[in-house]
């Protein structure tokens, strides 16, 4: 439907409305909006995330319970955050963002997000490495270091998986997309397949059998004599689940999306990504781990080896394309944030180095295995400059103070925006990885404190702009 | 053959992968069956709504995990 960067070659953007109000003609009904998220929630990464729920020690009913709460919460911040601001400013959030931060620090957040999103395809050139492996024999190990490779023949497989896919995100992805819209629900019913069959394998198929949940206890326990104590609490549940795709909603990547809404109600369409996605596939994948713990005494979350175990070559399959589906324009739209900075290089060039730090990172099977942590730090990083467009849209004229600073003021860069982005940042960063703070924890607090900050640093900023063009004006 | 014609192997292929394992779950037929059922949905899904569904494509997908 849209694409997400201002960096956007020129001759798309006219079509594309990357640096002017949507108009009403090219209003979008709900339905379209409803099937997007069907399909952008249902991505190779749930194969690795499910899985992970187990292995860090929550309980079943904590996560049946946590997830859902979480997700709900997750909508209603789109609902009720993005919608409002999508709709009346109708910008992508890289517009909005110039408009009020100044084109050289939308440069700064564009290698920041473009980064990152390489780290998350390379998350996902591991997932499917994981799976292609499979027919060949090829095992996936997780290395105890953070930076350690797996066995050679993995680590040449996930360079070869990386190159095709970098080669063919840099070709464009028409056709990739198109696969990934056909493929949803598919993977949405692979999923459910999954997590049904591999409850039957526990013998967890009589009403009794389920509510009494030996199958999942079993396996924590498994897991926590191979491992050490570990747990995984209702609440963190719930946050991770509400501000695993802060980027998106507290962060506003979405204002993209939701400038083309005809009505509010399409802010409702998140819940189908969130229940499906992030709800049933997460447990279902997380069902697959159990059960190969309980039939093999194996805890290693290989999702290609859990999902061939349950559905033979769909479940590899379902792996492969989730992955390469969503690898593939992650790494695209990772080429044109770096292209933006560079805007005389190439994109295909510019892909194929995202590539290359994709693939690099795909590598090191324990950064895919982190995947609950790493969300979170992306959250945390991207989250608090949505907050800047809030304090923007709602607050800056009640505080008789001017709101799209830059663009009112000709100005390409907002120290304002600058340091309340990266202080509240840099203290998340700190607490994240040096004091070992649960990533998704700190998203709230720094998109509070960023927001906060904006204000007023805004507040002082102003008043110096204003002092600075009087004097140069009675000069 | 017509979309609607279309449309509805499609839905039968996504029958094909999802019902067997909730009839595995009922003990009614083995895994390597439901396995065999779950490829054969696959393989037929894919062209089928390809066939109806592809031309309408726009949107990319982008990993939001």
């Amino acid at each position: 439907m849209v694409s997400d960067q201002a960096t956007e070659p020129d001759e798309k953007a006219s079509s594309e409305f990357e640096r002017e109000r949507v108009p009403d003609s090219a209003l979008l009904g709900q339905s379209k909006f409803w099937g997007m998220y069907a399909g952008e929630h249902a991505a190779g990464t749930e194969f690795m995330i499910g899985p992970l729920f187990l292995a860090a020690g929550a309980s079943l009913p904590d996560l049946i319970v946590g997830l859902l709460l979480g997700n709900l919460l997750a909508v209603l911040t789109w609902r009720y955050l993005v919608v409002p601001i999508a709709m009346a400013k109708r910008y992508t959030l890289y517009y909005q963002l110039e408009r009020i931060a100044g084109g050289s620090l939308v440069k700064l957040y564009n290698v920041v997000n473009g980064v990152l999103f390489c780290f998350l395809a390379g998350a996902m050139i591991t997932v499917s490495a994981s799976a292609v492996g499979i027919p060949f024999g090829i095992n996936y190990e997780v290395p105890e270091a953070t930076f350690g490779l797996g066995a050679p023949s993995f680590s040449i497989l996930v360079l070869i998986v990386g190159a095709v896919i970098a080669v063919v995100a840099a070709a464009g992805y028409g056709t990739v997309a198109r696969v990934a819209n056909i493929a949803a629900p598919w993977m949405i019913a692979v999923f459910a397949a999954c997590g049904v069959i591999s409850l039957v394998r526990m013998d967890a198929n009589s009403w009794s059998a389920l509510t009494e949940g030996t199958y999942w206890s079993d396996a924590i326990a498994f897991v926590q004599e191979k491992d050490g104590e570990g747990s995984f609490p209702f609440w963190q549940i719930v946050v991770f689940a509400w501000l695993c795709n802060g980027a998106m909603h507290f962060g506003m990547a979405d204002l993209t999306i939701f400038r083309f809404a005809k009505d509010k109600a399409a802010g409702w369409a998140p819940s189908i990504g969130m229940f499906l996605g992030h709800y049933m596939a997460w447990i279902a994948a997380a069902l697959l781990l159990a059960a190969q713990i309980k039939l093999a005494q194996d805890h290693s979350a290989n999702p290609g080896a859990l999902a061939w175990d349950a559905l033979g070559w769909t479940g590899i399959l379902c792996v492969v394309i989730a992955g390469w589906t969503t690898a593939n324009p992650t790494i695209y739209r990772a080429g044109l944030a770096f292209q933006g900075v560079l805007p005389k290089t190439s994109r295909t060039a510019m892909t194929l180095v995202a590539g290359a730090v994709a693939t690099i990172a795909g590598a090191f099977p324990n950064l895919s295995a982190q995947l609950l942590g790493f969300v979170g730090t992306y959250g945390t990083v991207l989250g608090p400059m949505g907050a800047v467009i809030v304090v923007d849209y709602y607050l800056m004229k009640r505080f008789g103070l001017r709101d799209e600073y830059a663009y009112n003021r000709g100005s390409a860069f907002n120290v304002a925006v600058l340091l309340a982005w990266l202080i509240p940042v840099a203290v998340g960063l700190y607490l994240i990885l040096n004091q070992g703070v649960f990533a998704a924890y700190c998203v709230v607090p720094c998109w509070l404190a960023c927001g906060g900050m904006y204000l007023l640093l805004s507040k002082v900023t102003q008043k110096v702009d204003s002092a600075n063009s009087l004097a140069a004006e009675l000069n | 053959m017509s979309p609607i014609w279309l449309k509805c192997c499609s839905w039968l292929a996504l029958s094909l992968v999802l019902l067997p394992s909730l009839v595995f779950f009922g003990g009614m037929i083995d895994h390597g069956l439901v396995k065999l059922l779950a490829i054969a949905g696959t393989l037929t899904w894919f062209p089928v709504t390809f066939g109806w569904m592809g031309v309408t494509q726009e949107a990319p997908r982008e990993d939001r995990s």
